[in-house]
């Protein structure tokens, strides 16, 4: 029991631990990061949104009327909905 | 036409096409092979009957639609080549719009309005620039009303000091006057004349009203998505008058499809 509970106060254990600590607060900040630009590397979330950002930008700038805006928002979030292989012409 | 020429024009087309339709029965050419150029610091109207094709030619040279062949520039950039990224960017930082609905947001205030593409862009209103805007469409202590609360004249003139906030090089106005009575409509055009003469604003309107393009420097005229003619100082009566002709010749000649 002894022999033990000293492997947790260094040792080989102690380096696990730290290395899972690193690892943990990596995808925490890589997430944060992420979510915050709004755009990832990889996947379709990604394309929605940025899509979404493109139309609401647009209408602010009022190159669309507020008609056009949600005519398009329904169709993009119609293709959102939809499995993605199916949306891709 | 590629020949390596310096682009001084603020925007321009070269030899565009837009052809809808694939077979001969279904094919249309809203443009067939247009060639203009707009000049910095001008005021150009694009006028011609419904079906001309001077909605189409402004939407292609804003980059808000493709055209089937040719080259469309904003200044020294090329954008018919560019991905729709790239164009949406472009048209961030270079162009403004007015349109004849106006398109305001209609829960924000005026002045909300007219500062919001620089909330976009993550960019503070310079001061100075934003009072100058504000004083220009002269909507006083209006500007805290929302769009429903204010007159047509009076929400296009919003529409406006919204598209000139980000100090574009070419603004492109739709039919701006369309939808006001003769006197607002007045009060917009002076307001978009005032833009070019004051500070070199670059403005391009597309119009089929006589008087609205009176007040532009130059008009071109379009008739079946070609460019049949020109007009420089502009009056209200040499632009009837060359409008007269141009029906008169399409009664004539009906155009060449190739």
């Amino acid at each position: 029991m002894m022999l033990f509970a000293d492997h947790w106060h260094g040792g080989p254990w102690w380096g696990l631990w730290l290395a899972w600590v690193v690892l943990f607060w990596g995808a925490v900040f890589f997430l944060i990061f992420r979510i915050g630009r709004r755009r990832g590397p990889w996947g379709p979330w990604r394309e929605e949104r940025s899509g979404q950002s493109v139309l609401a930008e647009r209408y602010a700038r009022g190159e669309i009327s507020e008609e056009e805006y949600r005519q398009r928002l329904s169709v993009l979030d119609a293709a959102a909905n939809r499995p993605r292989n199916e949306n891709t012409r | 036409m590629t020949a390596a020429l310096t682009r001084t024009s603020a925007a321009a087309a070269v030899d565009v096409w837009k052809v809808y339709g694939e077979t001969e029965h279904t094919r249309v050419e809203a443009l067939a092979g247009v060639s203009v150029e707009f000049e910095r610091g001008r005021f150009t109207a694009i006028m011609g009957p419904s079906g001309s094709g001077k909605s189409t030619l402004m939407h292609v040279l804003a980059g808000l639609d493709t055209a089937t062949e040719g080259e469309v520039w904003i200044g020294d950039t090329r954008i018919d080549t560019l991905g729709e990224r790239a164009t949406t960017k472009l048209r961030r930082q270079k162009l403004g719009f007015v349109f004849q609905q106006y398109n305001l947001l209609p829960t924000l205030t005026a002045a909300e309005n007219i500062t919001l593409p620089l909330a976009i862009g993550g960019d503070k209103p310079d001061p100075d620039w934003l009072a100058f805007v504000v004083d220009s469409v002269g909507l006083g202590d209006r500007l805290g009303h929302r769009p429903s609360e204010l007159s047509g004249g009076q929400q296009q003139r919003v529409a406006f000091a919204r598209a000139l906030i980000t100090k574009p090089d070419v603004i492109f106005a739709d039919e701006p006057t369309g939808n006001l009575d003769s006197r607002s409509g007045s009060e917009v055009l002076e307001l978009l004349q005032r833009s070019v003469d004051e500070f070199e604003q670059t403005v391009v309107m597309v119009t089929h009203d006589p008087k609205a393009a009176s007040y532009a420097d130059r008009v071109i005229f379009l008739a079946d998505g070609r460019v049949v003619g020109e007009v420089s100082e502009p009056t209200p009566e040499t632009v009837l008058e060359r409008m007269k002709r141009l029906d008169g010749r399409r009664l004539e000649a009906p155009p060449i499809r190739r």
